[in-house]
């Protein structure tokens, strides 16, 4: 039996749904990352919104950059975020307020531009947009190592800055923190 | 000769001057060599140049001599020279203040013997003759608006010469202000001339002559008229010689010592109103309203002074309100077109009114710096010499005749009725009945009648030295003699044609032409007759009232003093006496008027300075450091706040393109 | 038990209630959703880095900012026309978006990295993660 196209009382196509689901996981997490009291269950959250953000990358078409996605947003920054967590704990972090006194300001301002944007997407003629084309694999690997290869080799050096930086900064200074 | 001889009149008491403020206070009880030697010669060359001028002799003519030093203020067509100016006016101004002027340098050697500033004495009466001499010797208005506040300034300096004594420095405070608001009118009267000259062919002027000379030829066509000239001039010599309201600087400046008072205040200083007013007659003969007003002020300054006379109790202030009242006779004189009659009253009341100071400078010296009537008394036989001169001094005042007063009062109250000015010949009369009152009132509660002299003082009572009483004598030789002097030449008794008259005409002229003046021949027993008649007697009337009530003691006449009438008839007066005692209550007014009233303008003034205009500024700059201070709260250190900020000003920038991209 | 019944219903209304915006602006086929969703998840992870205390919670915002803007250019990467090839490689525009991507994600990482080392040397000398103790500069 074949999926009939569009959902039998809705009238919404079956790719859609998902889309929807999608987009309403990736939504809600990103309101629990920044809402919720506990750290730990934050970084969670923001693990399903990555997750689900990947899901709607290869709705898109881009199902590297959903792996990817996985790979690197899941995979590493969000442990290496976990680890920052555990590291940076103090006893009384979550008696406190979550949020500063100027958060009332922030949502406005947030709100404020969300509306705006909104404006200027919706007052945009996107033109003919029905089309949608999967990315090749090979199309991605062929045109990063031909036009981007510059941008490439960079990113792979400010990766290595990056990491040394890293390194250093997180060091502990020999014989300072063995007293405390 | 003159060329060097004038200029050197003023120059010897300037080295004086200079000398003794220099080294004067290294010379001690010798300091007063070179400043009586310096005035002692310019008597000398004065008297040689004055008796030159009065002879017409060359170079003086009958136009006078002019020299001049050197330009003071080239300017263009407008030039100021400063120069000497010398006529028959300069002349007997020039006798009047040197004589006076050596015969006090020398009584203040006996006088200020004794006082630790004896020097400084002596420098600052050699810079007042430099002062005077200058004034009356001047020949353009700016010259005699520098020695007139030169004058100002010396007269500052006598007055409060002992400066520990706070009286003293008041009154000389008050002395040099009450000045000065003369001088604003005389300033604004020259300011006047200047620029009345201003249309001359030769461009304008503050030379004397030239200057009068083209007011009186041109009183119509002048952009000030001239009769404000005239007040304006008046007005400073209203300062200058303390005529009402400005009189109210001279009683109080008796505070300084008694030969200040004899030669500033009674014959030199306070003239020298009466001398500018003389000088330019003929512009006061241009506007003859000017002149009734200078009539009305000086009668009734005269009237006013002679009145508070009555009542006070200190020797030194019954003179200095008979010296008011004396300059009131002789500005009334002006006012009426008799300017002979006022420079002859100028003359002999110089010489007489120096000498009753300096006798009340000698009676203070023998009681011990007593100063007060009523401690007095009795005086007559312990300071023998002192008591003939005060009493000559006294008899010249009231216009007893023969002597000097008599022909110089008689005189002004006889033009003043001939022409046309009765009433001011009725208030004369009535000042001099006063005059010999308070006069004769002094003679008796001073040296008639029983002494009521501290007892601890009394037996030291004693003459004053030689060199005090030999200027007393001195000067009673003038006061005697110098009516007699002057008017010789004419009918007996009368100073129409006389001497002094032959000298002063030339002078006069131009004025008494504008007048109209037509000097009539003298009728003794007509109109001048009774007219004189009538002065002695009032003299007379007013001389034995005084005998009546304060006792006599001269030679087979003697009536006792009785004091039970007196207070019986102060009893019937109270408002005048009281009026009287309290010097009609100018200074009280003057006090409001200035302190109470001016102070609390200022008060006000100090008050919107500091609130309104300091505050203005004050409060922009705390403006300026309140915004800095609350914009700093910006400055969180926070970067949340920060990045509000940025994401504010993106949401700014996000909507702006969004609307002009609608557009 | 209740409570995790209770919060899976309540995060199913949450989720349904969201996706509606993704269907509700054109479905999974045209670019505006995308770009909706995009500026919605960047809004909240500005008032997150805004209004947050914990530093950490800072970062983690600023990773959703950053997957918003990957979105944004996924999505035009996967809606250009074929005509805009570039001419001289003849390279496939829609390659092009991905690389975008990657090279974002590449930067993103390298950039949690060293903000989280920064963090947690500012730990170790204030003792605490929240920023508002930070406040050092202060006037």
């Amino acid at each position: 039996m074949t999926l009939p196209s569009t959902v039998p009382i809705l009238g919404i196509p079956w790719a859609d749904i998902l889309f929807a689901l999608f987009a309403g996981t990736m939504l809600a997490s990103g309101l629990a990352v920044v809402v919720m009291r506990d750290i730990i269950r934050c970084g969670l959250a923001m693990m399903v919104c990555f997750g689900a953000l990947a899901g709607i990358y290869v709705m898109a078409g881009a199902p590297l950059v959903g792996a990817a996605q996985v790979l690197v947003y899941i995979g590493a920054i969000s442990v290496l975020v976990l680890f920052a967590i555990m590291l940076t704990q103090t006893k009384t972090a979550p008696t406190r307020l979550a949020f500063q006194t100027q958060a009332i300001p922030a949502a406005i301002a947030s709100v404020v531009l969300v509306v705006v944007v909104l404006l200027a997407i919706g007052s945009t003629a996107w033109g003919a947009t029905a089309d949608q084309r999967a990315t090749d694999t090979s199309a991605v690997a062929t045109v990063l190592f031909s036009d981007w290869v510059l941008p490439f080799e960079v990113v792979g050096v400010l990766l290595l800055a990056a990491v040394i930086g890293g390194v250093f900064l997180a060091k502990r200074e020999r014989g300072k923190d063995v007293l405390e | 000769m003159f060329e060097v001889l004038v200029p050197a009149i003023i120059a010897l008491p300037l080295g004086g001057f200079l000398f003794t403020a220099v080294f004067g206070r290294r010379l001690g009880k010798q300091a007063h060599l070179v400043p009586v030697g310096a005035v002692g010669i310019a008597w000398l060359i004065g008297m040689w140049v004055a008796y030159n001028a009065l002879t017409n002799a060359e170079p003086f003519g009958e136009e006078g001599f002019a020299h001049t030093l050197y330009t003071w203020i080239p300017a263009g067509t407008f030039q100021v020279d400063a120069g000497v100016f010398v006529d028959g006016l300069t002349a007997c101004l020039l006798i009047v203040v040197l004589t006076i002027g050596l015969l006090v340098h020398v009584y203040s050697i006996g006088y200020m013997g004794h006082d630790p500033g004896y020097w400084r004495f002596f420098a600052y009466l050699n810079l007042f003759m430099v002062s005077m001499l200058l004034l009356v010797l001047g020949d353009s208005f700016l010259t005699v608006f520098v020695a007139w506040e030169l004058v100002g300034l010396s007269s500052y300096l006598l007055i409060g010469f002992w400066k520990h004594k706070r009286s003293a420095a008041l009154a000389a405070k008050k002395a040099f202000i009450v000045n000065r608001v003369g001088d604003v009118g005389f300033a604004l009267g020259i300011m006047a001339v200047f620029v009345n000259t201003l249309d001359r062919p030769e461009g304008a002027t503050l030379n004397l002559r030239d200057s009068i000379a083209w007011l009186t030829e041109h009183p119509t066509e002048l952009a000030i008229p001239i009769w404000i000239v005239a007040l304006l001039i008046f007005a400073g010599a209203m300062g200058k010689s303390a005529q009402f309201p400005l009189h109210v600087w001279l009683p109080d400046a008796m505070e300084g010592p008694t030969p200040v008072s004899a030669l500033i205040h009674a014959a030199t200083m306070v003239n020298a109103g009466v001398y500018l007013v003389a000088r330019t007659s003929s512009i006061f003969a241009s506007a003859p309203d000017a002149m009734v007003v200078v009539a009305a002020i000086g009668i009734f300054t005269a009237i006013l002074a002679a009145s508070i006379a009555m009542t006070q109790t200190d020797i030194k202030r019954v003179l200095a309100y008979s010296t008011l009242s004396q300059l009131g006779y002789m500005f009334a004189s002006l006012g009426v077109g008799a300017f002979t009659a006022a420079i002859f009253h100028l003359m002999t009341h110089g010489f007489f009114k120096g000498l009753l100071f300096l006798g009340s400078g000698s009676v203070i010296h023998a009681v011990h710096e007593e100063q007060d009537m009523r401690r007095m008394g009795g005086l007559k036989d312990k300071i023998p010499q002192t008591y003939r001169t005060m009493l000559i001094g006294s008899i010249a005042i009231a216009g007893i005749p023969p002597l000097a007063g008599f022909f110089s009062k008689d005189e002004i109250l006889g033009e003043a009725f001939k022409l046309g000015f009765q009433w001011v010949w009725a208030i004369g009369i009535v000042v001099a009945v006063l005059t010999a009152f308070y006069m004769f009132r002094l003679i008796g509660l001073t040296f008639w009648g029983e002494s009521r002299v501290d007892k601890a003082v009394e037996p030291h009572v004693h003459e004053s030295p030689p060199v005090m009483t030999t200027p007393l004598w001195l000067l009673a030789i003038p006061s005697i003699f110098l009516g007699l002097v002057l008017t010789l030449g004419g009918p007996p008794l009368f100073t129409g044609t006389g001497l002094l008259a032959g000298w002063l005409h030339p002078v006069f002229e131009p004025a008494e032409e504008l007048l109209h003046h037509d000097p009539e021949a003298f009728q003794l027993f007509g109109i001048d007759g009774a007219l004189l008649l009538v002065s002695v007697a009032v003299a007379v009337i007013g001389m034995a009232a005084a005998w009546r009530l304060f006792g006599v003691n001269l030679g087979s006449l003697r009536w006792r003093p009785n004091p039970e009438r007196v207070r019986e008839l102060t009893a019937r007066m109270p408002f005048l006496y009281r009026a009287s005692l309290n010097k009609w209550w100018f200074d009280d007014l003057n006090h409001l008027l200035f302190m109470v009233i001016g102070g609390r303008i200022a008060a006000f003034l100090w008050w919107f300075d500091r609130r309104v205009v300091d505050d203005t500024v004050n409060d922009l700059a705390a403006t300026t450091v309140g915004a800095g201070k609350e914009l700093r709260r910006v400055q969180t250190g926070r970067v949340q706040n920060y990045a509000l900020g940025i994401a504010l000003g993106l949401i700014v920038m996000a909507g702006s393109f969004l609307v002009l991209a609608a557009r | 038990m209740i409570r995790v019944i209770g919060g899976t219903i309540l995060a199913s209304i949450v989720i349904v209630t969201l996706g509606l915006i993704g269907i509700a602006t054109g479905g999974s086929r045209s670019l505006s959703s995308y770009l909706t969703l995009a500026s919605i998840l960047f809004a909240i992870g500005m008032f997150g880095f805004l209004a947050r205390r914990n530093a950490i919670s800072m970062l983690m915002s600023i990773e959703l900012m950053l997957n918003a803007v990957n979105l944004v250019i996924i999505g035009f990467a996967s809606f250009l026309p074929d005509a805009s090839a570039n001419p001289q490689t003849g390279a496939n525009p829609h390659a092009s978006g991905s690389v975008i991507a990657l090279l974002v994600m590449a930067v993103a990482a390298a950039e949690a990295t060293v903000g989280l080392s920064i963090i947690l040397a500012i730990f170790r000398n204030k003792k605490t993660p929240l920023v508002d103790e930070y406040d050092a500069m202060r006037q």
